[in-house]
């Protein structure tokens, strides 16, 4: 009985990594980016737009704090 | 977020910024922030997830974002995008930063 959650837990994961996979951006290189304003560590907020022709931007999206990568 | 904060010194070298995006309060991030020891901005997307779905990576069954990276030219345009796993590591994107500032 054991076991077979366990296998289950693990083809739900998989499930969900497949999903997430599924789940790609409709963006294409060469689009030009979507403008953002958020709120950010810095204690201000932070326009995108603000960088154009000043600095190239790497928007790195991730999961959740305090999970790996 | 690591792996950024290691390379921060070759994308800068790069005249480039990075940015951390996810679907945390300011307060997580910043305490995270603290904790990993991540000297650029995380931008907090909690209110609505409006940026993660702008730019397809909000996954609505999940509630948060999946990871992936974006580079952006001084132009405001998309030069280089990775998904999933393979966005964890900077190297891809840092080769083209590299790529769009010796261009």
């Amino acid at each position: 009985m054991k076991i077979s959650s366990r296998m289950f837990a693990g083809s739900c994961l998989l499930a969900m990594s497949l999903s997430s996979a599924a789940a790609a951006t409709h963006l294409k290189v060469g689009d030009m980016a979507p403008d953002f304003t958020l709120p950010s560590t810095t204690g201000k907020p932070i326009h995108l737009a603000d960088y154009r022709g000043k600095k190239n931007v790497v928007l790195a999206f991730f999961v959740l704090a305090f999970t790996g990568g | 977020m690591k792996a950024y904060q290691a390379g921060l010194a070759k994308f800068e070298a790069n005249n480039t910024q990075v940015l951390g995006i996810s679907v945390d309060s300011i307060p997580t991030l910043q305490h995270w922030a603290q904790e990993l020891g991540v000297a650029f901005p995380l931008l907090s997307d909690f209110v609505n997830r409006k940026v993660a779905t702008e730019y397809g990576v909000f996954n609505p069954e999940r509630g948060f974002a999946t990871r992936a990276t974006f580079v952006v030219d001084k132009e405001g345009r998309i030069q280089h995008i990775e998904e999933g796993q393979t966005a964890i590591d900077p190297s891809a994107a840092d080769t083209a930063c590299s790529r769009l500032e010796h261009k």
